[in-house]
């Protein structure tokens, strides 16, 4: 299976991400007395389990699935607050996965994330100046006043204008599509060149969350940056990604343009996750449902994850976990009917 | 016949900065049988239209006028503990967070039965056997029913909600924004459920929700609220295909869809209006592209454009030329992001 | 800076009795700072009559508002001088517990793992000391002296403050702006003293109003059992001469006053402490 992994992927050429069998395992707690008599019963949530894909620079590459996938373990992973399990990151040809101290520090500099919530994701007692000054200092950027020059034009650039009358405000003073502008802001002062957004406008009201997304979208194009959208709905993914790749139990089960995959899905998961996106118009085919919540990352099933709920399952997804297979140049699907 | 009339219902809440006017003259009929939307931005009031039906309101909220009345009843006239019969037997409510409203140290299934035999005249088994039909129905195996609370997964919790919403053939269901806080897939299970459920026991459904494509799969009717008014009503075909106020204009096009073409999203600029220190005229001027000065001087009535569809704009007349200059972004004059300095 | 103060004052001010608690404590702290000269004699000094007769045991007079001990002190300016040792163990007791204090929960909260483990287990032990008998085992042993008091108090008191603050340090832990924090590079030691600290702050307040209180009530019991420093007068020490004097129930002079500024003194504290717990927690606000 991993030989299969190994095959180069869809897009070559110089990436800026390269991610090579990524496994995130988390030790799950055990009693005293198991973990000295049995400790090879420990139990482990594979959140991701083997995850290989590429990212260019200037490329979106959307992350769909159900909660409990692992795409927001894979998210944080990419970005370095988890360390890795197993396999391998490559940033601009660096290995990342265990780097330490002021290496790390490097790194964080260019990569970053924009948080699901954005009422946890500031600290309550900053004002929007320290907010985003942190980072600078730490990094440290400039004098005191070219500090102050980056965060007005920062906070400019996020849609926070006048920049000037957002410095002293507190989060619990701001609107929550204004929070989302600020941890966007806090993210782009340091001009970093790979972005992660994790369901940014999930907890926005509906009549905020399109301009949130323009944001991040102009952003991205401007700023050239490489970017990961997370979300469990495909119509916002649709909108903000040229590449999405569908996650079940910490792997990528179908992967291609995002035109492509929703148009035409392959895997029977990401026709269901299709099918399950609300629609705005009407007369359309009502949802197509999948039964029953999703397996437990911590008890994955044997053979292909996804056969219990597979709707055309066959004898061997029970067997054999499925391969990775290449479709065409622009598709990727692991899933036996395509082998 | 209507199964809820809800006549000129004015509710005000006390703030510390002054009364804010959250609900201001609602009207609102719903059909037996039939579902409607209460659609709109958090802060719309769309929360306090339906948890006045059940008299939930917060102790700092006052009705201020208004007739609710509810399969012939007068609600407001009902002394309290007939509206407490009246309540889940009736009318049944799925709250926000109905996810966390069961009790961690009881099973489930006892909690449910328990629940109906306090209402209800049946033996024990009998009731056990019903709710296990239910939770068949809502998606979740009957064994279930033996598990505590914290075996269940947030959509689970929910569903099993609903199974007790259901539980005694409520006329009508009352469900606020049951499912933003799960992910689509959850989320259209229980949409569909709820929806199957509740036909197949003829009963009418008030969903409250700022997702209008959830509406769209769900209900007959919809009413578009902002800042304590109904800014349009009509059935669902109708808003969505000849939407005929800017307001509804403007939601439409801040969804993205997965199927249609690809086109950029809108967001309406601004935010919803101060309800304490509100102006005489439209509120939704403000923020409207298309207002003109007599918005700004005078609200505009509610005027029948259709059969059974209303809105509340005074350029009603203009609506097929607003609606096509509504799908334009310059329209809106979105704020564009200043370029970087450095 | 100045607006954030005065919403809190805003804040504080609602709460009736903080405001009383925080009056009586000023008082307090006013009548210390100038004692020497609001004390109208010398309280170690044994006085006598306008008729040249020994001063014993006087009841109240003008003179003697609070009249006099069996050998003849003044009793009002032995409380006056005796809130002095009071506010000193309170405060800087208060304030040193409440640094380790935080400082442990902190550090407990924030890492985990085995230096949680280590110093909650730690805490454990101490919650199993019974405070008054150690307090005074310790002085004992050290011998009498302030200093050996508030070291006495300290190291048992800090166990609450800690417990407290692990327990919120937890909690904040799981919020995303810690995570936040890490990915624009900041330091374990710069997430805890810029981004938890400001958080915990009030509580810890909170807990330091309430360290007061216990404070002066234990250097009050240790003097009033005879282990304070005897060149100094406390109301512990004022309440002890008078129960070795065996006038406590013929002399109610002797030992109310002294008595009632320990509970005055103690209960303020309390008042404050929960008046600052309004502000740290916002949910009280709302009754």
């Amino acid at each position: 299976m991993s030989a299969e992994q190994k095959k180069p992927g869809l897009s070559s050429g110089t990436a800026l991400l390269s991610v090579n069998d990524l496994k995130v395992h988390f030790p799950q707690k055990q009693g005293l007395v198991e973990a000295v008599l049995h400790p090879e019963k420990r139990r482990y949530l594979k959140a991701v389990d083997g995850v290989t894909f590429k990212l260019q620079a200037g490329e979106t590459l959307g992350v769909a699935g159900e909660s409990g996938c692992g795409k927001t373990t894979l998210a944080k992973t990419l970005v370095r607050l988890y360390r890795p399990t197993e396999g391998e990151i490559l940033f601009l040809g660096e290995r990342i996965a265990h780097l330490k101290g002021k290496e790390l520090t490097r790194f964080r500099k260019k990569a970053q994330m924009v948080f699901q919530d954005p009422y946890e994701s500031l600290n309550p007692r900053f004002t929007v100046r320290a907010i985003l000054e942190e980072p600078l200092v730490i990094h440290g950027f400039g004098n005191a006043r070219e500090r102050q020059e980056r965060i007005v034009s920062t906070l400019g650039m996020a849609g926070l204008l006048p920049p000037e009358a957002f410095l002293p405000r507190y989060p619990h003073e701001m609107s929550g599509g204004q929070r989302q502008r600020v941890a966007i802001a806090r993210v782009l002062v340091l001009e970093p060149s790979f972005l992660v957004a994790d369901e940014p406008v999930s907890m926005l009201d509906v009549s905020i969350r399109a301009g949130v997304l323009n944001l991040l979208g102009t952003l991205i194009q401007r700023l050239g940056l490489a970017g990961i959208y997370i979300s469990h709905d495909l119509s916002l993914i649709r909108y903000m990604c040229d590449r999405t790749a569908v996650m079940y139990l910490g792997r990528i089960v179908e992967m291609g343009s995002t035109e492509g995959v929703i148009r035409h899905p392959l895997h029977p998961y990401t026709q269901a996750l299709v099918a399950a996106v609300p629609v705005p118009e009407i007369g359309r085919p009502s949802r197509v449902n999948l039964e029953d919540e999703p397996p437990n990352p911590l008890d994955i099933p044997r053979g292909c994850r996804f056969h219990p709920r597979c709707p055309r399952a066959k004898g061997i997804c029970q067997e054999v976990p499925p391969p990775s297979v290449v479709v065409d140049a622009d598709r990727q699907v692991e899933c036996h009917l395509y082998s | 016949m209507n199964l809820l009339e809800i006549k000129n219902l004015k509710i005000v809440y006390r703030t510390q900065a002054g009364e804010a006017r959250a609900v201001d003259g609602i009207d609102l009929n719903l059909t037996a049988g039939k579902n409607l939307g209460l659609v709109g931005e958090s802060g719309c009031g769309k929360s306090t239209v339906v948890r006045s039906i059940l008299r939930l309101l917060p102790p700092n909220a006052r009705i201020e006028s208004g007739r609710i009345s509810f399969d012939g009843k007068d609600l407001s006239k009902l002394p309290e503990r007939e509206l407490e019969s009246l309540r889940w037997q009736e009318i049944s409510l799925i709250p926000q967070g109905a996810m966390n409203s069961l009790d961690p140290v009881y099973r489930v299934g006892d909690q449910i039965v328990e629940a109906i035999l306090a209402h209800e005249k049946a033996s024990r088994p009998e009731v056990w056997a019903r709710v296990e039909k239910l939770f068949d129905l809502v998606g979740l195996a009957p064994f279930r029913l033996r598990d505590f609370p914290h075996q269940y997964s947030g959509g689970m919790k929910q569903r099993a909600f609903i199974a007790m919403a259901l539980a005694l053939h409520p006329k009508l269901i009352i469900a606020d924004e049951p499912t933003t806080a799960l992910d689509v897939i959850v989320q259209g299970q229980i949409l569909r459920r709820i929806k199957e459920i509740h036909q197949l026991q003829g009963g009418s459904m008030i969903l409250v929700t700022h997702d209008i494509s959830v509406v769209a799969e769900t209900c007959h009717e919809v009413a578009i609220m902002y800042a304590g008014k109904i800014m349009e009503f009509g059935r669902v075909e109708e808003i969505f295909q000849e939407p005929a106020h800017p307001y509804t204009m403007g939601l439409k096009n801040a969804f993205p869809s997965v199927t249609g073409e690809r086109r950029r999203l809108i967001s309406i600029p601004g935010k919803p209006p101060d309800l304490i220190n509100s102006s005489p005229g439209c509120l939704f001027a403000p923020r409207c592209p298309f207002a003109t000065s007599l918005c700004f001087r005078e609200m505009p009535a509610e005027q029948e454009i259709a059969p059974g569809h209303l809105a509340a704009c005074h350029h009603l007349d203009r609506r097929e030329e607003l609606r096509v200059r509504a799908q334009k972004e310059d329209t809106w004059g979105e704020e564009r992001p200043v370029s970087h300095s450095s | 800076m100045l607006a954030r103060l005065q919403e809190l004052w805003t804040i504080f001010r609602r709460d009736r009795l903080g405001v009383v608690g925080l009056l009586i404590f000023t008082l307090f702290l006013l009548v210390a700072l100038f004692a020497p000269y609001l004390a109208p004699y010398d309280p170690m000094e044994s006085l006598y009559r306008p008729d040249g007769s020994f001063a014993r045991q006087d009841p109240p007079s003008w003179r003697h508002p609070f009249g006099t001990t069996r050998m003849g002190r003044d009793v009002l300016s032995q409380v006056i001088i005796g809130s002095r040792v009071a506010l000193l163990v309170g405060l800087t007791s208060a304030f040193i517990t409440t640094f380790i204090g935080t400082n442990i929960g902190l550090i407990a909260g924030y890492y985990g793992g085995w230096i949680d483990d280590l110093l909650m287990r730690l805490t454990d032990i101490v919650y199993g000391i019974p405070f008054l008998p150690f307090a005074i085992i310790l002085v004992a042993i050290l011998g009498p002296g302030l200093t050996n008091t508030i070291i006495a108090i300290v190291l048992i008191s800090w166990r609450t403050t800690a417990r407290v603050i692990r327990s919120q340090v937890l909690t904040l832990k799981q919020r995303t702006f810690i995570e936040a924090a890490r990915l624009t590079g900041a330091s374990n030691l710069r997430i805890i003293y810029r981004h938890l600290v400001p958080n915990v702050l009030p509580l810890s307040l909170v807990y330091t109003a309430l360290n007061l209180g216990w404070a002066i009530m234990t250097e009050a019991s240790i003097s009033f059992l005879g282990y304070g420093d005897p060149r100094l007068v406390s109301w512990g020490s004022i309440l002890f001469s008078a129960y070795v004097a065996q006038a406590v129930y013929d002399a109610w002079w002797w030992v109310g006053p002294p008595g009632l500024a320990i509970t005055l003194l103690v209960m303020s504290g309390f008042f404050i402490s929960r008046a600052v717990e309004e502000i740290a927690n916002p949910r009280l606000r709302e009754r």
